[in-house]
């Protein structure tokens, strides 16, 4: 049974979309809601959505349908990168109350005083992407013993196959020292691991036009931050989550070498390790830039942890671009793999390209690239300091 | 964390997913740690000393619950 004023939230995707649902539950919490786990039943529930997963939209509905299961007289409010892509569609979805895109989700509070349950379809405030511009800062805290903070926020990339830039909009940042103050908070709470996300964090101060030479440095960049970052020494582990391969400069792999916070771990995407598919694909680099990338983190920090993004079946991949990568991979000394399987995106450009990969095709290269990286993974427990572990390979 | 398995799981700084049997003290923490097995779950068994000074194997690797 739903409690007045009580509140649970249901987060789908990444490690940002945590950071920020946790960040809405302290906004419910200051405006005097009480937060409940969702099977307990609560007055409102918020379902925090994703774009890049397969089937968002049947993920969606079967919870809202539990969420209703719990509270039938809930409202229900979805936000988040699908929520922004698809408004009216979620809207329709039985039981949906209220859509809010991507500039209104952090003023949730003002939607849903004096919201009614309405037959017919839910509310929808979901304006254009181009007017998120401002940065909301957010993190996690509570329901892990590591903290997600939220750095920066959306992409002036044009990947050919991505939907995150029209979810989330232009790229911006926090400002340095306002992150700092955010980690000591976060230290002030206990936690003792924090983890950087966003969704291009090497463009931290749009750094990517600084990083290619195009523009002159105005404000603080990645590695200023992290440089800042490295000084609160009650945060004993920083973790970079994910950065591009051509934004992770020497000078950041110098550091990350040389800190005792920053942890040796890097994710990078690479995407595909055939040039002629990174090309299709719009990607900023070629795969010589990503080796050299590995080679000097691995130079520096032998038992450094680098984990890789991969797409398989992409427009255009031919059997002999797989097995490009499929080679490029097998000789890079990296330590897991995350493979996606290619799937058609709507409002992007790659869905038009030529020669598309059979479904079944798109299956059996992700299969390969699955087993390579269950291979990969040993090597990193021997290259590690200390003494061997003697479980079986 | 998994207390009701009896374990506790975390991550070495180089990102290796390790477990070991549930201690009160480890909760939150960050302790050196030495690998020495892998379990059937495919995640590393590792055992932790409470104070760096006295592990000789404490230069890399911490434990923390998820
Ligand atoms: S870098 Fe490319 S894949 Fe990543 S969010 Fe930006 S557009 Fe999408």
């Amino acid at each position: 049974m739903s409690t007045p004023r009580s509140v649970a939230f249901y987060t789908l995707g990444c490690k940002l979309n945590y950071s920020e649902t946790s960040s809405i539950s302290r906004l419910f919490e200051q405006a005097g809601y009480r937060e409940v786990p969702f099977e307990e039943g609560a007055g409102i529930y918020v379902i925090n959505t994703c774009s890049v997963t397969d089937f968002a939209d049947r993920k969606c509905r079967k919870i809202v349908r539990q969420a209703l299961r719990q509270s039938p007289e809930a409202f229900v409010v979805v936000v988040g990168c699908y929520a922004q892509l698809k408004p009216e569609e979620i809207a329709h979805i039985p039981g949906v109350d209220l859509v809010l895109g991507a500039a209104e989700k952090f003023r949730i509070l003002d939607y849903v005083d004096g919201l009614s349950k309405a037959p017919g379809k839910g509310l929808v405030f979901a304006g254009e992407v181009k007017e998120a511009k401002t940065f909301s800062d957010a993190f996690s805290f509570g329901d892990r013993t590591r903290s997600f903070l939220k750095v920066q926020d959306g992409c002036d990339y044009k990947c050919s196959f991505c939907t995150i830039p029209q979810a989330r909009g232009e790229s911006r940042s926090d400002s340095v020292e306002h992150v700092v103050a955010n980690a000591q908070k976060i230290a002030d709470l206990g936690i003792k691991e924090i983890v950087l996300t966003g969704v291009n964090i090497g463009d931290f101060g749009n750094g990517s036009e600084v990083i290619e030479g195009t523009r002159k440095k105005k404000e603080g960049l990645f590695l200023d931050l992290i440089r800042e970052l490295d000084r609160v020494s009650e945060i004993p582990r920083f973790r970079i989550s994910s950065i591009e391969p051509n934004l992770c400069t020497d000078e950041i792999i110098d550091f990350v070498a040389s800190s005792t916070r920053f942890v040796p771990h890097f994710h990078m995407p690479l995407q595909s390790g055939s040039n002629k598919i990174l090309k299709l694909m719009r990607r900023r680099y070629f795969r010589e830039l990503y080796a050299d990338r590995v080679a000097r983190i691995k130079a520096q920090m032998p038992h450094a942890c680098i984990g890789v993004d991969v797409i398989v079946g992409f427009p255009g991949e031919t059997e002999a671009d797989f097995l490009d990568t499929y080679h490029f991979l097998t000789d890079l000394d990296v330590s897991y793999l995350h493979v996606f399987t290619y799937s058609e995106r709507a409002n992007t450009p790659a869905p038009e390209f030529d020669d598309p990969v059979p479904v079944e095709e798109r299956r059996r290269r992700n299969e390969m690239l699955s087993i390579l990286s269950e291979k990969k993974a040993p090597v990193l427990l021997r290259t590690t300091p200390g003494p061997n572990p003697a479980g079986p390979f | 964390m998994h207390k009701e398995k009896g374990l506790v799981s975390g991550f070495t700084d180089n990102y290796i997913k390790i477990e070991m049997p549930f201690q009160e003290g480890l909760i939150n923490a960050i302790l050196p740690a030495a690998l020495t097995g892998i379990r059937r779950t495919g995640n590393v068994e590792v055992s932790v000393a409470f104070s760096a000074s006295s592990n000789p194997l404490a230069n890399f690797s911490g434990i923390q619950t998820c």
